[in-house]
């Protein structure tokens, strides 16, 4: 084949950089041009493009890669047109970028083996060609801009001429590539005003100030030096790609050919038909005026021409919002910090003008961290709805496959959550919604017979409670029988007799959380069996949320889970133990208790105390969490800070509370991941580091425990 | 070839823009911030300066200033990081002939000061 060798003016090293810089680039042109079909013709996103086929073509030349670096140019005069606003982001431009980007690889590859290949740009070449051929030329598009030197300019350079100055009209063009267009055109204005009086410029000195520049600067100069002195000026202008100075006459001289609209020609190769004589055109007030908006549009009304797509929204990777979140976490403690440090110092130093700007400082930069969790975390929401739009499919499914009449009402989907969240909330509702139709309503004939309308209805309801969120699922069918709850769990062994008789009734409906349970009189094909509300509790604990039921018999039943709004940040209670400081998610606690040690009863071998008239039972937070005494004499006063598993409230026994605040919950390392108990870890304002107590896998401990131990005596 | 004075208190870029410098045959002489650079421009009277804009104790705008005041020919070129647009703008107003973007080019930098004393 016609593979011959090539040869390129680098050494292997250089090579080796230029094949790593270009894969880059090539990546990176990959990912923007799909994702400029995606997004329209983003500025940024343009200039990025641009940028990476920019130096493409440099690095390509420089290694005398001839046709890679043609097929760069003209790549770079499509994508200015893009950048320019002259030609719209369409399929077909995608498509010849992309078919662009094929064929770079393939030359890319001739470096990698300096090899010619068989490959024939021609075709794609051509197709560029005539993409940007058919591209309208600037002036037409940048209607307004076709600015000429006007009557003031032209009554100046009468008056110069007449002193015996010179009048030229400078044309100038900046590398496209250039970083900074406007430094170069400002350097044109400076150093020609050093040696002439600028008559007129466009774009203007006050837009290039501003920028508002392309890469094409015109001047009329009034100099007292010859054109040669003028070409050794522009001459010293880096980047200045192409220049043309020509003697500049007033319109009188020649007059104007065509109509006052008639643009000025930008382009070198017609300027050179044309000449300078045509730069006079008729008297046109607004093209006179040469202050800012000569060029007719400001930066703004750039931004509304008709294809520049400025969507109001970005994407954002789930990644850099995880880490933002981070961030304010790291915030948020520094925040509590600070605030501690201030009332130490105010306690230490008293009054004092200083300590006084200090707390305000503090005060504010707590207001300010305070807004930014709470944006950032608003950034992080999604409406319940991405999850709920999916579950009248799913009941009527469910309602049909059983036989049943099921209405399905959903309140409160737009209701927004963290994303985090809303990931790992879909599987238990499912499970839940399951159960209401294959467990909780009834058949057409039993709710006929009991009275009931036939059409059964299922409540599905999201809300927002102060920081929480509240999820219920609801059925008005024939609700859980404790009984049968019980007899079950016997049945099957997960419980004995003995102990089972032993429960009250809410008890016994918290068995219904147990793994093996299920209270279907038949199964269900679609509810299965046995798995069900055990990984539904599993994981909504494991997002540090509650769920409980309530149930009447013959009446329904509804299911209410409570989830943080986030899962980094919680509000905590802080307890004291043993002299350590334990933090607990306040979601999970109902309430406190102050309790005398000398109140404690032994009930069914374990420590409870009596709770408006029932039965409390304690569970002592130093011995669940294995810890020994700090030495300190036996306390007589003590809290039971009660939480609830699955319904039903358990005492944990603190000796002191700390406080509330907000706190950032960091992950246990790997070495401490199994720790029972403690669900991870937060930084306390002043430093100290205290363990996040899991109550739910203690107080399940504890009651599997207990459950173990009452089988065991059976 | 030329003497070129290079002024920046980033002493890595400072290396790397001298060593590149030398080994293309040139005279370099060091400053580490703007005062400096105006003092050993008055000693050593340099072909080309190359200037950073951000400096401690006199910042590359006053430098060039400075500079011009003392020589209005002199061939100063700054160095700036993307996004001084303004100041850079300023620079050329203040008779700064080029700049250079960091990360510089080598061939950019050779580029400049060639562009400068030529």
């Amino acid at each position: 084949m016609g593979m011959e060798e090539m040869r390129f003016d680098a050494s292997a090293d250089e090579l080796g950089v230029w094949l790593a810089e270009a894969d880059e680039l090539l990546q990176l042109l990959d990912e923007d041009v799909v994702r400029l079909e995606q997004e329209g013709g983003v500025p940024e996103l343009l200039q990025e493009i641009f940028r990476a086929a920019h130096t493409l073509k440099g690095s390509s030349a420089s290694i005398g890669h001839r046709r890679m670096a043609e097929l760069t140019h003209l790549m770079e005069s499509l994508l200015d047109l893009l950048r320019k606003g002259r030609r719209q982001v369409e399929t077909a431009i995608i498509d010849v970028l992309l078919e662009c980007l094929d064929a770079l690889r393939v030359l890319r590859q001739e470096v990698a083996e300096s090899r010619r290949s068989d490959f024939d740009l021609s075709p794609l070449i051509s197709r560029l060609q005539q993409v940007i051929e058919v591209s309208p030329a600037s002036e037409t598009v940048d209607g307004a801009a076709s600015v000429c030197p006007g009557t003031t300019a032209k009554d100046e350079a009468a008056a110069f001429q007449a002193e015996g100055k010179e009048v030229f009209h400078v044309a100038a063009d900046v590398d496209r590539g250039s970083l900074m267009p406007a430094v170069r055109g400002m350097q044109l204005l400076v150093e020609l005003g050093e040696v002439g009086q600028v008559i007129w410029s466009r774009p203007t000195s006050a837009q290039i100030e501003n920028e508002d520049v392309g890469n094409h600067f015109e001047v009329v100069i009034a100099s007292w030096e010859g054109k040669a002195r003028l070409e050794s000026i522009l001459a010293g202008i880096p980047e200045l790609v192409s220049w043309k100075i020509t003697p500049y006459f007033p319109p009188e001289a020649f007059p104007a050919v065509g109509e006052a609209s008639t643009p000025v020609p930008l382009v070198d190769e017609r300027r050179e038909d044309q000449g300078p004589q045509k730069v006079g055109l008729k008297e046109d007030r607004r093209v006179v005026n040469l202050g800012p908006g000569a060029r007719g549009k400001s930066p703004e009304e750039m931004l509304r021409l008709p294809g520049r797509k400025l969507s109001t929204t970005v994407r954002i990777d789930v990644a850099r919002l995880d880490n933002l979140m981070n961030l304010v976490g790291e915030l948020v403690i520094d925040r509590t910090r600070l605030n501690q440090l201030t009332s130490q110092l105010g306690e230490k130093y008293g009054d004092s003008n200083l300590l006084e700007d200090l707390a305000q400082v503090s005060l504010h930069l707590e207001r300010i961290t305070n807004e930014l969790q709470n944006e950032v975390m608003k950034s992080r929401l999604l409406p319940m709805e991405n999850v709920f739009s999916r579950f009248p499919r799913l009941v009527r499914d469910l309602a049909q496959k059983a036989g049943k009449q099921v209405n399905l009402v959903i309140e409160g989907q737009e209701t927004e959550l963290d994303r985090s969240v809303i990931e790992e909330i879909g599987d238990p509702l499912v499970h839940l919604l399951r159960n209401a139709v294959d467990h909780g309503i009834e058949t057409v004939e039993a709710r006929l017979a009991a009275g009931k309308p036939e059409v059964g209805t299922v409540r599905l309801g999201a809300r927002h409670e102060e920081n929480q969120i509240v999820i219920t699922v609801e059925d008005d069918g024939r609700g859980i029988d404790p009984q049968k709850v019980k007899s079950a769990a016997v049945e099957k062994g997960l419980i004995s007799r003995e102990s089972a008789d032993r429960l009250g009734e809410r008890e016994c409906l918290d068995l219904i959380f147990l793994a093996g349970l299920s209270t279907a009189q038949k199964v269900s094909e679609v509810s299965g069996r046995g798995v069900g509300m055990d990984v539904v509790r599993t994981n909504i604990e494991r997002l540090n949320g509650s769920i409980s039921l309530d149930t009447a018999l013959g009446r329904g039943t509804k299911f209410t889970i409570r989830l943080p709004l986030t899962l980094a940040i919680v509000q905590a209670l802080l307890v004291s133990v043993s002299g350590q400081i334990f933090a607990l998610p306040v979601l999970s606690v109902t309430e406190i208790l102050p309790i005398r040690v000398s109140e404690v009863k032994m009930v069914n071998q374990r420590p409870a105390v009596q709770l408006r008239g029932e039965v409390l039972p304690l569970l002592h937070l130093d011995e669940a969490l294995g810890m020994s005494g700090d030495g300190q004499p036996a306390r007589v006063r003590k809290y039971a800070v009660c939480v609830r598993y699955g319904g039903r409230p358990v005492g944990l026994v603190v000796d002191g509370l700390v406080g509330e605040q907000e706190i950032v919950i960091k992950p246990l390392n790997s070495l401490f991941a199994d720790a029972v108990g403690v669900s991870g870890v937060t930084i306390l304002g002043d430093g100290r580091v205290a363990p996040i107590v899991d109550a739910a896998s203690l107080v399940k401990a504890y009651t599997e425990e207990r459950l173990s131990l009452g089988l065991a005596s059976a | 070839m030329a003497k070129v004075l290079i002024a920046d208190d980033a002493a890595f870029m400072r290396l790397r823009c001298a060593k590149l410098l030398r080994e293309n045959g040139h005279e370099v002489i060091e400053a580490e911030d703007g005062a400096q650079a105006v003092r050993l421009f008055q000693e050593a009277n340099p072909d080309a300066v190359l200037l950073d804009i951000t400096m401690p104790n006199m910042d590359g705008l006053t430098a060039l200033k400075e500079i011009r005041r003392l020589n209005p020919g002199a061939r100063v070129a700054m160095v700036t990081a993307m996004g001084q647009k303004a100041m850079v703008l300023d620079a050329i107003k203040s008779g700064a002939k080029d700049f250079v973007v960091k990360p510089f080019e080598a061939d950019r930098v050779l580029a400049a000061v060639k562009k400068l004393v030529g």
